[in-house]
């Protein structure tokens, strides 16, 4: 009985989805389609030969598959270095009244600002200096740069409005700062912090301005940059590169369907008690 | 605890990922080549195949292929000028040579082609395309052009023989194309806020006799009359102002384009096969002719295409040798005429324009031009010219638009070209320049 | 949290050094730039003059930068809104627990999982004077004719902007739901008994909770949307006729078009000043709670 009044909310929730979701179908109804039929008039929104799909998919997967490894291991890279810094940068932020807190702010936002087509040149030069030029650690670091600032910024303001009363009563209790960050902190901030990884692990994904600019060697090219093999300089291989979107995007769904597990899970850890 | 056993797998994975991308030990040489062209099948058959020749005529050499995507290219070479870090042989498309060449990203190769001795052989706009200040910094490798494409089922079915000719007969076809064709536009053409735009619209100035340095000239303004027509008309869709030439042949496949301008690298093998699988069989369904001129007799002038081959700046002595061994390879006349026999490009050296004619003789229009192609650079004041081309297709798109009339659009360009030299002096130069580029290739 | 002395700092240090270091050192080498005649060919053979003021001062007399500057407020203002808003609105719908919700969630957040090449291609499809949109609304008779979305120079801005708030929408929704989610249940539960009911009460009592996070989801996506580049140059180029850049696509064509570096960057740093003031006027209403 309960359960059908719920189904009501499921059948709102369709009409802003569908919205979102409608150019997203067109992409994966152009990956079973060949490039002309993508670009019918008018457009084609079932695809005449289906079978196409098989032709798509396999060709995208076999020039795609072997440079899956390279975004992994640049996205788990980014992924660590941010919850490495950003939590605890963003929990001093939030709580510990440090007296050059509007000048990290400050330095924080500013970073953020800056348009990352006016940073290649000097990058470019400044990591070669430090040979890090054509290396993951290189690529890691310098996406890691500007996403660790805005891990930062959002973060901060989840954990402003952490209750001050756990952490005093810990503070009673003698815990030492590393103690209440990890035990206390972290644990309750879980819903923020699996935002955070999220973003993380976008970033680390999809960047492909840091690893195109430090890779010399094509073949440690993230998928973000691999998809543009389909890309030519006389036009798009559009099939390919719709099949290729979708094989490029499933980890990413993978990530959010665990993610919103966790975001929930901060709910029933008792959350914030006021 | 769990996290830092995490952290400490994912450290340890990524050292030995970095570290397995170290060479261990090379017996052969390895050059580096890099380029935009991709080595996958079926369009990057001809370019992995010439790598494949060379390597196994020369087993102690293995050449080593970077990619690069297109648009990045120019911004990879600027970087690497300013460390010294080229690849060994370097690659770059040819309007990009004059500026690199006077960047100092290229190497002054003169006396290595005097050597080589096979200089002459080259059609004289190749030759201009690759010269800075009476030095030769690259050698072009392959050229390619635009022609009017048009589907012949459809002239036949509103009982056209032949294609047009002249600008008149153009606009004469159109009309007749709209009235009997309703869902089909008559012609599609690139205006797009890219190279591309410019790339398209230049067969159209230069055949008028028009200038980039000159574009408030009636000879000029006559161009943007006949595009900006096409679009008042209906004939092309305004959508043109968004179309790269990519776009243009998958609306002329799916026959919704009668005519579009376009170039010959949509004939390469895979792309006849590609036109076969959606019933459009070159020279029976559909075919090309020359762009059409303003009037009768007139030559069509069209730009030049095509990529260059060179050595950097700054290589490697002991791979340099190789490298130009490499390079001329690549320039060699048979090599160039099989290559452009797969790609559907044209040669760059008058002997090997037979040999291709003779395996494809459906491009013959193409070779035809090509005699007549002016590099863009030349035509447009040198390194100054993306400059010239960005205010060229901003008053393109103004006048399709709507927002100018092609008058006052190509007044407003012509100023603001005119700015872009510092004395009248230096502009005077650039146009005497400009036209006698266009005049030599006229002969 | 006082007694626990300097070693709080540690806490903030390796973010900080980290971010100065490979941050501030690009962000210095463009104000160098943005003061001297800088275009690539100067760069490598290290004759770049020193030029004072005359970038910004060509900047600013360029009727495509004034262009541009209207566009950048027409397109960050009228992203945000919307963007923030319909975010919102899902982010509360979701907030109950419905079958399908988490699936839904994902399918939410496609926008951001695929490459903008592709989405923004087909967007271009959609709007094209032949394209989806202008059939629809001419079958369903709500419009006359068709109406050129991306090939009219006063229109294309909006389109533009159209397109960007689907794109910004998953952003705000993620992080308005993270927000929701933190909002303790007793809360809720104590307004209820309080006889508080409806989505009216639910909203007096969740925005002021919400505050702070709204105001960063706000802050941040203004800079996002400030930054945005892909999309706008793969559906316009920044045309017709340079009508529709932003500052970040007009930056671009400078820098990477003309090879005029100086230009670029004198273009980046008044857009880095301009978001300087909008963010401290923020900064301000956020420091009067």
């Amino acid at each position: 009985m309960r359960q059908k009044s719920m189904w009501k909310w499921t059948l709102v929730a369709l009409i802003p989805v569908s919205f979102i979701v409608f150019p997203i179908y067109y992409v994966l109804v152009g990956s079973m389609m060949t490039t002309s039929q993508i670009f019918h008039q008018p457009p084609y929104l079932i695809p005449p030969n289906p079978q196409e799909i098989v032709g798509n998919y396999s060709r995208s997967f076999r020039i795609l598959g072997p440079y899956f490894l390279n975004s992994i291991i640049v996205t788990l890279g980014v992924m660590v270095v941010i919850l490495l810094l950003s939590p605890a940068a963003a929990f001093a932020l939030a709580k510990m009244r440090l007296k050059l807190e509007n000048i990290f702010n400050f330095i924080f936002m500013l970073i953020q600002m800056l348009p990352i087509t006016a940073t290649i040149i000097p990058l470019y030069l400044f990591f070669r200096e430090f040979r890090l030029v054509n290396t993951f650690v290189g690529v890691i670091l310098g996406i890691s740069s500007f996403a660790v600032s805005f891990i930062v910024i959002m973060l901060t303001s989840y954990m402003r409005s952490f209750p001050v009363a756990m952490i005093e009563s810990a503070e009673i209790d003698g815990a030492s700062l590393l103690g209440i960050y990890w035990k206390i902190v972290l644990p309750l901030s879980m819903p923020a912090l699996a935002t955070a990884s999220l973003f993380a692990f976008l970033q680390g994904w999809s960047n492909f301005v840091f690893p195109l600019t430090l890779l010399q060697d094509d073949k440690l090219y993230p998928l973000s940059i691999r998809l543009f093999t389909f890309v030519s300089e006389f036009g798009v291989q559009w099939n390919y590169l719709m099949a290729g979107s979708f094989i490029y995007s499933i980890p990413s769904i993978i990530v959010i369907l665990i993610g919103s597990k966790f975001l929930i899970s901060g709910l029933t850890a008792g959350a914030f008690k006021e | 605890m769990k996290l830092t056993k995490l952290i400490g797998l994912l450290l340890s994975i990524s050292l030995l990922v970095v570290s397995s991308t170290v060479v261990w030990g090379q017996q052969k040489t390895q050059i580096t080549v890099q380029t935009y062209w991709s080595l996958e099948p079926p369009g990057g058959v001809a370019w992995s195949d010439i790598i494949k020749k060379y390597e196994s005529s020369h087993p102690d050499v293995e050449i080593k292929h970077y990619y690069v995507p297109f648009g990045d290219l120019v911004k990879k070479l600027i970087t690497q000028a300013l460390t010294g870090d080229f690849p060994d042989v370097v690659f770059a498309d040819n309007p990009d040579v004059q500026y690199l060449a006077r960047a100092g990203a290229f190497k002054d190769i003169t006396k290595l082609v005097q050597e080589w001795g096979v200089w002459k052989d080259y059609i004289p706009g190749s030759q201009l395309a690759v010269t800075y200040r009476g030095k030769i910094y690259a050698l072009h490798q392959s050229t390619n052009n635009l022609a009017l494409w048009y589907n012949k089922d459809y002239f036949k079915q509103i009982g056209i023989a032949s294609p047009p000719e002249t600008w008149d007969e153009l606009i004469n076809v159109c009309q007749k194309l709209k009235a009997s064709l309703p869902k089909v536009y008559p012609i599609g053409f690139s205006a797009r806020n890219t190279e591309e735009g410019t790339w398209q619209f230049e067969p159209f100035l230069w055949s008028s006799n028009g200038s980039l340095l000159a574009l408030d000239k009636p000879e000029a303004v006559r161009a943007l009359d006949l595009w900006t027509t096409l679009v008042k008309e209906g004939y092309a869709p305004r959508d043109v102002l968004n179309w790269g030439q990519g776009d243009l042949t998958q609306y002329f496949k799916n026959k919704q384009l009668a005519m579009m301008v376009q170039g010959d690298w949509e004939l390469s093998q895979s792309g006849l096969e590609d036109f076969k699988k959606n019933g459009m069989v070159f020279g029976n369904n559909f075919d090309v002719a020359k762009i059409p001129v303003p009037k009768k007799g007139m030559k069509p002038v069209v730009p030049m295409g095509g990529e260059c081959f060179t050595l950097p700046a700054k290589g490697n002595p002991q791979k340099e040798k190789i490298a130009w061994d490499f390079v001329k390879f690549l320039n060699d006349s048979k090599n160039m005429a099989d290559f452009c026999a797969n790609t559907g490009r044209v040669p760059t050296r008058i002997s090997a324009i037979e040999p291709l004619l003779k395996d494809r003789p459906d491009l013959k229009v193409f070779t035809e031009q090509a005699k007549s192609a002016v590099p863009r650079p030349a035509a447009g004041a040198g390194e100054k010219y993306t400059d010239v081309s960005t205010i060229t297709r901003e008053a393109i798109q103004k006048a399709l638009s709507g927002t100018l009339s092609p008058e006052q659009a190509f007044k407003e360009a012509s100023e603001k070209i005119r700015k872009l030299f510092s004395t009248d002096e230096e502009y005077n130069k650039a146009l005497v320049e400009a036209r006698s580029a266009l005049s030599k290739v006229r002969k | 949290m006082d007694r626990f002395g300097p070693k709080r700092y540690g806490f903030i240090l390796p973010a900080i050094i980290f971010t100065v270091l490979f941050a501030i050192y690009p962000l210095i080498y463009n104000v160098v730039f943005s003061f001297q005649d800088v275009t690539a060919i100067s760069l490598i053979q290290k004759t770049s003059q020193f030029i004072g003021f005359k970038n910004y001062i060509d900047t600013l007399n360029d009727p495509i930068f004034r262009r541009t500057v209207l566009n950048t407020l027409i397109f960050t203002v009228l992203s945000i809104l919307f963007q923030f808003i319909i975010g919102f609105l899902i982010a509360l719908l979701f907030n109950k627990e419905f079958p399908l919700r988490d699936f839904m969630i994902s399918l939410i957040m496609l926008p951001w999982f695929i490459p903008i090449l592709v989405s923004g291609t087909v967007f271009k499809l959609f709007f094209m004077d032949m394209g989806l949109i202008n059939r629809f609304l001419l079958s369903l008779k709500l419009i006359p004719k068709i109406v050129p979305w991306i090939t009219d120079a006063n229109m294309a801005i909006y389109s533009l902007t159209i397109a960007n708030i689907w794109l910004g929408i998953p952003f705000n929704f993620i992080l308005l739901y993270t927000g929701l989610k933190g909002v303790p249940v007793e809360l809720y539960e104590s307004a209820e008994i309080d006889g508080a009911i409806g989505l009216k009460k639910t909203l007096y009592i969740t925005v002021p909770i919400l505050k702070p996070i709204i105001i960063t989801t706000l802050l941040l996506g203004a800079i996002f949307t400030i930054k945005v580049f892909d999309l706008v140059w793969i559906i316009t180029g920044g045309g017709p006729g340079n009508s529709s850049h932003l500052f970040s696509t007009y930056s671009y064509q400078l820098a990477f078009g003309n090879y005029n570096f100086g230009l670029g960057a004198a273009v980046s740093v008044i857009m880095i000043l301009i978001i300087i003031v909008v963010v401290s006027i923020l900064n301000l209403i956020k420091v009067e709670d």
